[in-house]
């Protein structure tokens, strides 16, 4: 095969098995940037998919259903901070609790859509761009959830790093008792950062039942959430180089694909080590910036006082 | 300690008389006993409240709960059958909440207990694919459980290495090595270990292990000596942290590193140590799980069982005793699951809902009573 | 002592300058009354010091001025109008800002980000160039010389001092509260900041200065007001106040002199117990601290180390210790070189010590008292998986109550249910009960009161009574002038200068302190 377009083919599928996650890894830059690890991403992604999917099914608008879907992910992550914040439980087995929760209620109420098929959402061709040569086919032809995900990072890029809320979104993960002495409420802010971060990760469920499969399984997301926690860090905590982190996991998922289907011997599941052996790597190697990139206040638990 | 020669009795009377002062505590704190009758009253109410919370979901699905409440019941204890799968169930849930709990003592958080069970597994089944056929049970079940812990303790070791000596954090380093874990299984399995028989043909695991590799079942159920090697453990584990230099070291460590280190406890041995030994608890479940019940390798062995073992662990806030209790729970919950998809025509995955309840009532408990104390 | 003005007279103040004014404040604690029908007078354009020891009320006053507490009753005038402050909000609102002891800075931000997070009305979108100006324009005007775009993690602390005072510039503060300010500069940066409380007063601002340094406070302040148990004790103009007369006010009785101790007499030993030669060494940010420090310890002597704390104090004791790897030079001790042993065989070998900070340093406050006696217990036959020698552990509990007089009636209470002074009791107590051969002792006094300090004096003289040798780092002079045999001085991370307290002459330590050089003057010419 020629080698450009093989390359061609594994960035085509970089971008579209990038998405889903990209959009779980966003969420999860923006909890952890309000300084909570939430595991329960993959919960918030499967009611995403799950209710996504039923809703678009019932009333055949995959509008109505991501609308539906980043709902339901965010009330998911509802739980996860009212555990979190109002209580001040752990947060990791918060996260794990909610997992679990979400991963029970998707099985429950999917049980009789499993099998089913959708009309979601397809593949758009952007006009001229699309017909470039090489890019075309890897930026400009894919659904338009993927389109919203790439526009996702910089805006999201913009509020967290230009604007007022995005300015207290990160001093509530740097210092709740700062942010609380600047006049600002540190439980609001980490209630809706978590609400935002669950949004995004419903959507990204809904983009893998609603425009990528157009089908819903019991446990569809096979752990992309899990997934997504590991690139927040590949990407220390910055939503343009969580873009980087997706592509690099849909790049590895997508080589190894294409890789198998020509017949070459080597094993995918190696391949597929490459995101987090490289996270590990870089982590090693940035060893005292890594640590600066953290929220400080990342993982501590949440006290009324503070 | 050697005492000094030189050291005479004093011999200047103390020039100032400090006033005698009999320290007092601030505050009381109530007697055990009613600190733990609020325990069982306070995780009763979050059992109560998880069941009606499920029972809720379940009337919402068109399901009369307490009709699927019964068959839970009915088809984990209300036969022998179902008591001996919950103890099957519970056995590696044991062992990862130790996974988790050992190095919670340091204050360290392993939530890489999953991917220490595919190491395990992997040690395991090497032991098992090369000696299986030369050497008898007997000899055999030792080396499994060194294989086994070996494995998990490598796993869980590179975590606390890495935190050791290069000072990265053990949560973000245990969850990434999880799925490498995962991944080097579903690489040999599909590999260098896969079974190459026509009868395999397309399937992606290993040669079943040779009929030498085994644990001892008991009572002509799946029950198997498994069981006793996580009870063992729980009793290392109270022995560990109750009576050896050993465990106050680690509490020492775990309670004010600083101090720790200036009071000359080598900090880092003991992290690499605990990561290590809660590993190779992990490891151990692996092992199990790949000689008892899989019969070989094979992806996806761990079900979640890493993550669970996390949550029993919280369940029990690394008590010993509790750490049983709460794994046969969530052993009943999780045998549960497979009896209503049987009967109920539900999903099993359904029970996680009741499972995650629990979680929430008792997380929110246990939440609020920290924010009081602090 | 004509200038000495009892509270309950007023205070000639020429009502026009008070800027705010506080007027029998009280506030009751369970079991305390922290502050007592309190009044004060904040002058415009003054510098006005609050003297007292800890516990006095000075704190509890400020976080009700500052809106932290409210007061059960009195009021607040500010411009001569009456405020209600329930908040900080409220406080900054009328023109109060504060500057606590640790920063409200966040590290990972840069000086622009961290005062965006502090202006009060800030755009949706952030006009960084606009608050880049704002920062430029006060850094230029008083001289701070600080760069907007620096993350304050960068900075040393002396200049996240004066990112807090730009932040409360910016926003509108009129009077400036700083609560001991000095503990966490340097000598030079503690000059520094009265200079800019001087620019600060010159251009209409008012300044709370919160303090215990008497020094500190004759050198900065106009108005001195003094606290003691919750009241005001006395105002007094900075041009009458004397230290003789502050310490009096502070204390309640005339200081004593210097205090003559029991001593037994040294060993005669011709070899030292402790040589520390050339070392060197890197603090915790990867600077040099130690610059070839060397010192020796005669068996049986108290060694005091004078110095401003942070010329590498911390890192000969972390040395000597093991804790702190060292670059060159060697340590002996006892005959041994020690140099590159571990924490454990040193300790072993007889070397204890009192950490600056006990508490975070000496103690785990999840543990039980007993736990806590037992750290640091380091037996060589034993084996990790043997258990503990508690009977050993608890036997020091007998230390506590035969040296402090204290009885302790379980030893099974966690010590977090402890006060913070028992805590350092207990530490105290373990650490001498090892019977080691020397004592580091780190501050030993500080945050005590004066009885307290008193007795630990005490107890650290019977000790060397006792044959050992001790290492005193302190910053309180006369202290070491009091319980040294021998004194050196530390500057730079080098021992620059050695004298007996007996006949030392404060001057020339003050110069040896302050830039590491004899004066060139003798004091007396």
């Amino acid at each position: 095969m020629d080698p450009i377009f093989f390359l061609q083919l594994v960035l085509v599928g970089a971008v579209r098995s990038g998405t889903s996650v990209l959009y779980a890894v966003l969420g999860e830059t923006i909890n952890e940037k309000a300084g909570i690890v939430n595991l329960g991403t993959e919960g918030s992604m499967l009611v995403g998919a799950c209710t996504g999917f039923i809703v678009t099914y019932q009333t055949g608008n995959p509008w109505l259903g991501i609308l539906v879907a980043a709902f339901a992910g965010g009330l998911l992550s509802l739980m996860h901070a009212y555990l979190v914040v109002t209580c001040g439980a752990n947060q990791l087995a918060s996260g794990l609790a909610i997992l679990f929760f979400g991963l029970g209620l998707t099985a429950l109420i999917g049980r009789e859509y499993v099998k089913l098929n959708i009309v979601g959402f397809d593949p758009i061709a952007i006009p001229i761009l699309s017909k470039l040569p090489f890019i075309g086919p890897i930026l400009f032809n894919h659904d338009i959830l993927t389109y919203i995900a790439y526009l996702m990072g910089p805006i999201i890029w913009f509020v967290m790093f230009r604007t007022r809320w995005g300015l207290a979104l990160r001093a509530v993960g740097e210092s709740r008792s700062v942010a609380f002495s600047t006049g600002r409420n540190p439980a609001r802010i980490a209630y809706i950062a978590l609400f935002f971060g669950g949004m995004l990760a419903g959507l990204g469920g809904a983009q893998l039942s609603v425009a990528f499969t157009h089908s819903w399984v019991e446990g569809m997301t096979n752990g992309a959430g899990f997934i997504a926690v590991a690139l927040v860090i590949f990407g220390m905590w910055h939503p343009i180089r969580a873009i980087a982190g997706a592509l690099l996991y849909g790049g590895s998922y997508s080589l190894q694909l294409k890789l198998q289907t020509l017949g070459f011997g080597i094993s995918p599941y190696l391949l597929q080590m490459l995101p987090y052996v490289l996270t590990l790597a870089i982590l090693l190697l940035w060893g005292q910036a890594s640590k600066r990139a953290t929220p400080a206040e990342l993982g501590s638990p949440f006290r009324t006082s503070n | 300690m050697a005492t000094n020669a030189d050291i005479t009795p004093p011999a200047a009377e103390p020039i100032v008389t400090p006033p005698a002062v009999v320290i007092q505590p601030v505050e009381g704190g109530g007697s055990q006993l009613s600190k733990t009758l609020n325990g069982i009253g306070s995780f009763a109410g979050a059992l109560l409240l998880a069941l009606i919370g499920f029972g809720i979901i379940l009337l919402l699905m068109g399901k009369n709960p307490l009709e699927i409440y019964a068959q839970i019941f009915e088809g984990t204890l209300g036969s022998t059958y179902g008591w001996s799968e919950i103890v099957v169930k519970m056995t590696p849930f044991i062992l990862c909440a130790l996974a988790v709990a050992i190095p919670a003592r340091l204050g360290l958080i392993n939530v890489g207990g999953e991917g220490q069970i595919y190491i395990g597994a992997v040690f395991a089944s090497l032991v098992a694919l090369t000696l299986g056929d030369v050497l008898p049970t007997i000899a055999l079940i030792p080396l499994l459980v060194i294989a086994g812990c070996l494995g998990g303790a490598l796993w869980g070791g590179l975590a606390g290495l890495l935190k050791a000596y290069a000072g990265l954090n053990e949560t973000i380093s245990s969850l990434l090595l999880t799925y490498v874990g995962s991944l080097i299984v579903d690489f040999l399995a599909s590999g260098p270990l896969k079974d190459r028989s026509t009868a395999a043909l397309g399937q992606s695991y290993s040669k079943t292990f040779p009929d030498n590799v085994q644990l001892p079942t008991f009572f002509d159920t799946r029950i198997n000596l498994g069981i006793i090697f996580a009870l063992i453990a729980v009793g290392l584990y109270y022995w560990l942290f109750k009576y050896t230099r050993w465990g106050y070291k680690m509490r020492v460590v775990g309670g004010n590193p600083e101090a720790a280190l200036r009071s000359g406890i080598k900090i880092n041995r003991y992290i690499i140590g605990a990561m290590m030994l809660g590993g190779a608890m992990a490891g151990l479940a692996g092992m199990i799980e790949v000689v008892a019940i899989q019969g070989r390798l094979r992806g996806g062995i761990s079900n979640g069982y890493g993550y669970v073992g996390f949550l029993v662990a919280w369940l029990a806030m690394q008590k010993p005793g509790r750490i049983i209790l709460m794994a046969a729970l969530l052993g009943l919950i999780a045998f549960g699951g497979d009896t209503i998809q049987i009967e109920g025509n539900l999903p099993a995955a359904s029970v996680n809902i009741l499972m995650a309840f629990i979680l929430f009532f008792v997380l929110r408990n246990q939440g609020l009573r920290a924010a009081k104390e602090s | 002592m004509a200038a000495l003005t009892n509270e309950t007279t007023t205070k000639t103040a020429d009502p026009a300058s008070d800027f705010i004014v506080l007027e029998g404040i009280t506030k009751q604690f369970p079991g305390l009354r922290a502050n007592d029908n309190v009044s004060l007078h904040i002058r415009k354009g003054k510098v006005l010091a609050l003297l007292g020891e800890n516990g006095a009320g000075k704190s509890t006053l400020m976080k009700i001025l500052y809106g932290s507490y409210r007061a059960d009753s009195g009021t607040i005038t500010v411009d001569g109008k009456i405020v209600n402050i329930q908040s900080p909000a409220d406080a900054r609102e009328a023109g109060i800002g504060m500057v606590f002891q640790s920063f409200m800075l966040i590290p990972a931000f840069t000086v622009v980000e961290n005062v965006a997070l502090s202006l009060k009305h800030l755009g949706v979108v952030i006009d960084k160039a606009e608050i880049e100006k704002g920062i430029r324009e006060i850094s230029e005007k008083y001289n701070f010389g600080i760069d907007p775009e620096a993350y304050v993690w960068q900075l040393p602390i002396g200049a996240q001092q004066k990112i807090e005072i730009i932040k409360l510039l910016m926003g509108g503060a009129k009077l400036l509260i700083f609560d001991e300010p000095t503990s966490v500069l340097a000598p030079h940066e503690a000059e520094g900041l009265f200079k800019i409380f001087d620019s600060l007063r010159s251009n209409g601002y008012s300044i709370i200065f919160i303090s215990h340094k008497l020094n500190e406070v004759l050198s900065c302040a106009d108005d001195i007001t003094v606290m003691r148990h919750g009241r005001v004790t006395g105002h007094i103009d900075r041009a009458d106040a004397t230290e003789s007369i502050l310490v009096s006010m502070i204390i309640g009785t005339k200081s004593a002199d210097s205090k003559e101790y029991v001593r037994k007499p040294l060993p005669t030993s011709s070899k030292p117990l402790l040589e520390i030669k050339d070392i060197t060494a890197l603090d915790d940010r990867g600077r040099m601290a130690l610059h070839g420090m060397t010192l020796s310890i005669m068996p049986g002597e108290i060694l005091g180390v004078a110095g401003v704390s942070g010329n590498g104090q911390k890192e000969t004791g972390e040395a000597i210790q093991g804790i702190r790897p060292t670059k060159s030079g060697s340590i002996i001790f006892d005959g041994h070189d020690i140099t590159g042993w571990s924490i454990a065989r040193i300790r072993r070998l007889g070397i204890a010590c009192i950490p600056e900070d006990p508490l975070k340093q000496g103690a785990v406050r999840s543990m039980t008292v007993e736990e806590n006696l037992a750290l640091g217990d380091t037996d060589e036959n034993a084996r990790d998986w043997q258990p503990m020698d508690w009977k050993a552990a608890r036997a020091k509990a007998g230390f506590i109550t035969e040296r402090f007089n204290l009885k302790m009636p379980r030893l099974t209470v966690p010590i977090e249910a402890l006060s913070g002074g028992n805590v350092q009791r207990i530490v105290f107590a373990r650490e001498m009960a090892a019977k080691a051969k020397l004592l580091l002792a780190y501050y030993p006094t500080r945050g005590t009161d004066i009885n307290a300090a008193e007795i630990i004096r005490t107890i650290l003289l019977n000790y060397r009574n006792e044959g050992a040798a001790i290492l005193v780092v302190s910053e309180d002079l006369d202290e070491l002038f009091s319980i040294s045999d021998r004194m050196i001085v530390m500057f730079h991370g080098q021992n620059v200068g050695e004298c007996d307290p007996k006949n030392a002459d404060i001057n020339q330590i003050g110069h040896l302190m302050t830039d590491g050089k004899y004066s060139e003057q003798p004091a007396h010419a």
